[in-house]
């Protein structure tokens, strides 16, 4: 029935065998009672059993699903995932841009970019979005700044 | 001390911060979509360069009017501002569509505001005595109130509880990242030397709770606009008569809020789900509710605001947050060098009637300026959710960029942001991947101290009285939530073998 579920079942067990591994080279340095590594351990374990559960639970589920006759797969609105990659990528960009060029130039780049996504299919009104990320990336900048006293990367007004 | 504490708040700078902090939690409670917690989470940072008090103050500010300013929305758009305000939808939306909306929006907020004034004296009464028991702690009941708390997780699972027991354990593992306690020796650092200190936990907050929601409202896109409905009001819209009628009804409703926020984890949205369907039962005419019945309205709206009050107790008492925006306000305390729990009522005394009459002022604030500013705050529904939400991102840059001045933490954020969004599409519930984020330090420190001093038994966490009868009462909390989610999973195979 969910395929998701089921993939998480296998990716929650290879998560804790790495942690199971990884915590070997953790050094313990415990006299008395625990060390470093037990936590890590117990977490490591804790993946590798719900995720055999989460998987198992599926495994059954999926197995008379298929043996049903006529049965489907449920399918889920997906959305615009295209929206979702150009958000984080535009995101990406944003933060490798702030200590570049300042908070004020790559915020107003960042905000016309990101309400040009969220408001894909309809008009674009390109002047408006350009002056209110003009206004806000200022305002928020002074406010947090001057009001604030709160420290943000000045880039090459810096 | 209370006279000190009331004192510290009563200065023109702290009092404006109430103010502001309230109209802007109000502002974030009613735009669907920004939440109370992601108004909170924004705002941390901000507190850094701020005395405790009016750090401290201005969050309470934010907690009380964004609890309450969901209700805006809930009646003039149908849309609830934040989840604890869903049941208001049920009969402020109809009120409102009957012409009613001034009536509506009146009860929504003289009720919000006395349930926030009841449970706020239960905080008042009964945190010091709570304090007082937990003063006689040690490791073995630190370690097993934080076991105790991850039970908690079944609450905040969802449909699944071992989803939710994922999160947790992925929220426990990210705290292991950095210096181990007791013995400091570097783990899963992989050599990056940013990771040494570990991960902190507002970076991941704003990730989980605002960047996520970015990304969710981008691949859904920005919904059709909806137009708030006209209204007008005289007064505060009822009358004497109609406010006297609902006594029982508020008591019944404020004591359900108080005491569900008081368990942590269950938060605003459960406790005014469950009185408005106590009040249905309860009522003469439960055909009305969901036509637009005053006392669906009141119920929700009381019982939404007393869970505040109920919510701080076990904060600031035992150091436990009640729900998501309490589990920030945590780290509000923290990043003022504060740990809540009960040496806060020793230490910190004047700080906590302060914080009291913090919380007084604040929902004194949002009487008035949900009142006074109603048009306002309409007006503000009206700004396209395209605009705001990239504001609103920029403010999270500023947000997690502000607590160590390191791009790295905003790096932090944005991977927090991809992991809530992956989440939500697996369906796995972000809030107990907080609370394994929160309780796992205290809990491994805990355990690791507790172990040192019975030199390495594991008994004495069971013959301690205290810390015994809380684990006995975590064994049997967890039996029974195997035992639910057990038949659960063969109520759902019936179902599908049916299908």
């Amino acid at each position: 029935m969910n395929k998701k579920t089921f993939s998480l079942g296998v990716f929650s067990i290879l998560l804790g065998i790495v942690m199971l591994i990884m915590s070997n080279g953790i050094r313990d340095f415990a006299a008395v009672g625990v060390g470093a590594k037990f936590f890590p351990r117990i977490a490591a374990s804790g993946f590798i059993i719900i995720g055999a559960l989460l998987a198992f639970q599926q495994r059954a589920v999926v197995s008379q699903l298929f043996s049903s006759a006529g049965s489907q797969d449920v399918k889920e609105d997906k959305g615009d995932m295209v929206a979702v990659w150009l958000t984080m990528g535009l995101l990406a960009i944003y933060l490798f841009l702030v200590p570049r060029l300042g908070y004020i130039l790559s915020t107003l780049i960042y905000i016309f970019g990101q309400t040009l996504i969220l408001n894909r299919g309809e008009k674009q009104h390109y002047l408006r979005f350009a002056i209110i990320a003009l206004i806000s990336a200022s305002a928020t900048y002074l406010l947090f700044v001057k009001v604030f006293r709160v420290m943000i990367p000045a880039g090459i007004f810096g | 001390m209370i006279i000190e504490g009331i004192l510290a708040v009563l200065s023109a700078k702290t009092i404006l911060l109430i103010f502001g902090g309230t109209v802007l939690g109000i502002l974030f409670g009613s735009v669907p979509g920004i939440t109370v917690t992601m108004g909170v989470a924004l705002f941390l940072p901000i507190t850094f360069n701020m005395t405790p008090v009016d750090g401290l103050s201005l969050l309470m500010g934010l907690y009380i009017g964004g609890t309450s300013g969901g209700l805006i929305s809930a009646i003039l758009l149908n849309i609830p501002g934040t989840p604890a305000s869903i049941c208001t939808t049920f009969d402020g939306a109809p009120m409102a569509r009957k012409g009613q909306a001034g009536k509506a929006l009146g009860l929504g907020i003289v009720f919000s505001f006395l349930g926030g004034i009841f449970s706020l004296l239960v905080l008042y009464f009964i945190s010091p005595m709570v304090a007082r028991v937990a003063l006689s702690f040690a490791s073995f009941e630190y370690f097993a109130i934080g076991i105790f708390s991850l039970t908690l997780v079944s609450t905040m699972s969802g449909k699944s509880l071992l989803k939710g027991l994922f999160s947790a354990l992925l929220g426990f593992s990210f705290t292991f990242i950095g210096m181990a306690p007791i013995t400091s020796f570097p783990r899963f650092t992989f050599g990056i030397r940013d990771l040494n200190a570990g991960l902190n936990l507002l970076p991941a907050l704003i990730g989980l709770f605002a960047v996520a929601q970015l990304f969710e409202e981008s691949q859904q896109g920005v919904a059709e606009k909806v137009e708030p409905i006209e209204y007008s009001i005289k007064g505060f819209g009822f009358s004497l008569k109609e406010f006297f009628s609902q006594k029982m009804n508020f008591l019944r409703s404020a004591v359900i809020g108080t005491g569900i926020g008081i368990l942590p984890g269950l938060g605003g949205a459960i406790c005014s789900v469950v009185a408005y369907g106590v009040a249905k039962n309860r009522s003469k005419t439960p055909e009305l509710f969901g036509q637009g019945s005053i006392e669906g309205l009141v119920a929700s709206e009381t019982a939404n605001n007393a869970s505040t009050g109920g919510a701080l107790v076990p904060l600031m008492t035992l150091g436990i947050p009640g729900d998501n925006t309490t589990a920030i306000l945590l780290a509000g305390f923290m990043i003022h060098g504060i740990t809540p729990g009960p040496l806060l009522f020793e230490n910190n005394g004047v700080l906590v009637y302060a914080i009291f009459t913090a919380l007084m002022l604040a929902n004194i604030f949002m009487l008035i300026s949900e009142y006074g500013g109603m048009r306002l705050f309409v007006k503000i529904l009206n700004v396209p959710k395209q605009i705001l939400l990239p504001i609103v991102l920029s403010l999270c840059v500023i947000g997690a960029y502000g607590v160590n001045n390191r791009m790295f933490d905003v790096w932090t954020m944005l991977f927090f942001g991809i992991l809530g969004f992956v989440m939500k599409k697996f369906e796995v519930p972000s809030t107990p991947l907080l609370l394994g984020f929160i309780l796992g330090p205290i809990i491994e420190t805990e355990l690791r101290r507790g172990l040192m001093r019975s030199q390495g038994s594991f008994v004495r966490f069971f013959t301690e009285p205290i810390s015994g009868v809380i684990l006995t009462i975590t064994i049997i909390i967890v039996l029974f939530s195997v035992y639910k989610e057990i038949k659960n999973m063969i109520a759902r195979r019936r179902e599908t073998t049916k299908l």
